[in-house]
């Protein structure tokens, strides 16, 4: 007996397992598996009257995180979470319209080498 | 073990007498005197009434003589009786004192012996036992108080072989538990390893199983330790939210699809509960699931109220019958002695153990749907209210660098550490973008490495070169923001750039080279050569 705990804090393990998080779900709702380097913004829906209950708190922290636009692998890491789960709580948000996927910027779109060589002469001008 | 002899000397046996010897010297001897002091009166008078004439008829003075001598026997019988009272009231005092002995030891010293040697921490018998040891007159009578009085010590004994049995089998338990939860651990970690390298959703569900299931063993490990009365083996050091605290809870169960948390409650509760509640609430959300069809929802709210904070759980099953649901409050508000005898309610009764050790209630209602809530009141001393700064929500356009206070609660693996990680990460990013002027002002230490000394920019640096922005930019922060350069900047930039370099060509040409020296001396912070 007496006080001995073997597993302290991060020892423990999470306080929540990941299978929790999403429900036991792994397949992204909407069955689009979301691309490692797609990304993600925040549309700024913000919290309608009704809504208190919606988003479980790793909802909101990705969220928080999305802000800015940010690669899905970028979140990923900066939850900890594991990819898979990430992936469907992103797809959760999507679904719900308060994340957007930005559209991947094609090779077509690169500057032209024209105005590469505007930019040098100008540069070289000053 | 030894059993210390009951305190008291023992009557010397002299002061004591059979039975047999004090009815003589008591009783027989003095009623045979008697008798025979009265058969010889008796014989006396006839002699002399005979002498004298024929016994009929009885003159005058011989009828008083009779009745003289009919008035004696009476006495001589009344006498023997009250002999024979006094000798049976001595036997009956002395046979009931031990009996009651008997009667206190077993009703009440016994029971309470018991109890002081189930819940010592060193079994044994305690030195200062002090048994009832009549002192009887009679000699059979002690013989049956010395045979009451090693029946006692035999209980005694017995209650404490029984004793640390207990404790043994208690040890061994903890032990093997203790085994179970280390093994277990180290394959839930392997199990996290695993789930961050899931390739695909197919993986991950495995690994989601496989989890479900770890966790679930983890959880049998922690009630057998908590059962023989030790530790769970987990705990935090930091207050962790009640939502996490809750889902925590509702992840050891089996059926916890089936689960809905329904609360946005924002308090904590402090470290040293956190265990014990999350064991707790499993237990609670497990029977609710087991009770209830499998095609239900089992709801659960949490919010902060007057008298602490509350916690039901919802089912939708058949209920329980009032009766039983009686009776199920009174073992959860007074948890029973366990004696590793009672096991079905196992579960409860570990819940009822578990709230009684931090002065949680926990009591079961009917609910509307017909099924059974169960309520759980956390007294406020074991939840800690968490400040959250002001703009913590996710409103649209606010960074993340607002979140790391709420997200600092409980080291819970890695949600604490990427709340740290993006705390570290924002400040440096959200510096504000246009310089106070030539003199670059010292930047006031800010995020979560106050304290520490901080470069000032520019302090060191040449006047000469001060004033440019983008090169002391790159500090902790990533790519600088494209839209943090003012035109001017740029300028000042481009321009003391392009300055170096007309000053470097310069320097170099053969014509300014010093004759004999091979090293092209730096410039001075004036421009002037060295």
């Amino acid at each position: 007996m007496g006080a001995d705990s073997n597993w302290v804090g991060r020892d423990s393990g999470p306080v929540v397992r990941p299978y929790a998080l999403t429900g036991g779900r792994t397949e992204p709702a909407g069955g689009a598996v979301l691309d490692l380097i797609a990304v993600v913004v925040d549309i700024g829906r913000g919290d309608a009257p009704g809504d208190r209950l919606g988003l479980s708190p790793e909802h909101r922290r990705l969220l928080g995180l999305c802000q800015r636009p940010v690669t899905v692998a970028d979140v990923a890491s900066d939850t900890g979470l594991p990819v898979g789960v990430v992936r469907v709580l992103l797809a959760d948000l999507i679904q719900q319209s308060r994340i957007r996927v930005l559209p991947q910027r094609s090779a077509g779109d690169q500057p032209s080498t024209e105005l590469l060589r505007e930019v040098l002469h100008g540069l070289q001008a000053l | 073990m030894g059993v210390p002899s009951s305190a008291g000397p023992q009557q010397p046996d002299r002061g004591r007498r059979s039975i047999r010897a004090s009815f003589t010297a008591t009783v027989a001897v003095p009623v045979t005197c008697l008798v025979l002091l009265w058969a010889a009166a008796a014989g006396i008078m006839l002699g002399s009434a005979l002498a004298r004439r024929g016994p009929w008829p009885p003159g005058h003075h011989e009828l008083i003589d009779l009745t003289l001598l009919v008035g004696a026997g009476f006495a001589v019988v009344l006498i023997s009786v009250i002999l024979m009272g006094a000798f049976a009231r001595r036997i009956s005092r002395d046979v009931s004192a031990l009996a009651g002995a008997a009667q206190e030891f077993a009703g009440e010293q016994l029971p309470l012996l018991l109890d002081q040697l189930r819940t010592a921490d060193q079994p044994g018998v305690p030195a200062d036992l002090s048994l009832p040891r009549p002192q009887p007159r009679t000699a059979e009578v002690a013989q049956a108080v010395g045979a009451v009085a090693s029946l006692q010590r035999t209980a005694i004994a017995a209650a404490a072989g029984e004793a640390s049995l207990r404790n043994g089998l208690r040890q061994v338990f903890v032990s093997l538990a203790r085994r179970n939860q280390s093994l277990l651990q180290r394959q839930l970690r392997l199990i996290d390893a695993l789930e961050q390298k899931a390739p695909d959703p197919a993986a991950l569900s495995d690994l989601f199983a496989l989890d479900h299931l770890t966790t679930r063993m983890r959880r049998h490990a922690e009630s057998l330790a908590i059962l023989s009365g030790a530790a769970p083996g987990r705990s935090w050091t930091e207050p962790v939210p009640v939502i996490d605290v809750i889902r925590g809870a509702m992840a050891e169960v089996e059926d916890y699809k089936r689960v809905a948390v329904l609360t946005a409650a924002e308090d904590a509760v402090v470290a040293p509960a956190v265990a014990d509640m999350i064991h707790l609430l499993a237990e609670l959300i497990e029977n609710a699931t087991m009770f209830s069809p499998s095609g239900t929802r089992v709801e659960i709210r949490a919010e902060r109220v007057a008298n602490g904070f509350a916690i039901e759980i919802d089912d939708r099953g058949l209920g329980i019958e009032p009766a039983q649901l009686a009776q199920l409050n009174e073992q959860l508000a007074r948890p029973p002695d366990f004696d590793l005898a009672n096991a079905d309610r196992l579960g409860l009764f570990v819940g009822a153990k578990l709230a009684a050790r931090h002065g949680v209630r926990v009591s079961l209602r009917p609910s509307a749907y017909g099924g059974t809530t169960a309520i759980v009141l956390m007294p406020s001393a074991i939840m800690a209210v968490v400040s959250r700064p002001a703009a913590a929500a996710p409103p649209a356009g606010r960074p993340a660098a607002d979140r790391p206070a709420a997200l600092d609660l409980g080291p819970s693996g890695p949600l604490a550490l990427a709340g740290r990680r993006t705390g570290a990460l924002s400040p440096a990013a959200d510096q504000p973008a246009a310089p106070d002027g030539p003199g670059w002002p010292a930047r006031a230490g800010g995020g979560p490495r106050r304290g520490l000394p901080r470069r000032t920019r520019q302090a060191s640096l040449s006047p000469h070169l001060r004033g440019g922005t983008a090169a002391s930019r790159r500090g902790a922060a990533g790519p600088p923001p494209s839209d943090a350069r003012t035109p001017e900047e740029a300028r000042n930039l481009a321009a003391s750039m392009q300055t170096g370099w007309q000053r470097g060509r310069r320097d170099d040409s053969p014509a300014a080279r010093p004759a004999g020296s091979g090293r092209q001396d730096f410039p001075g912070p004036d421009g002037e050569e060295m």
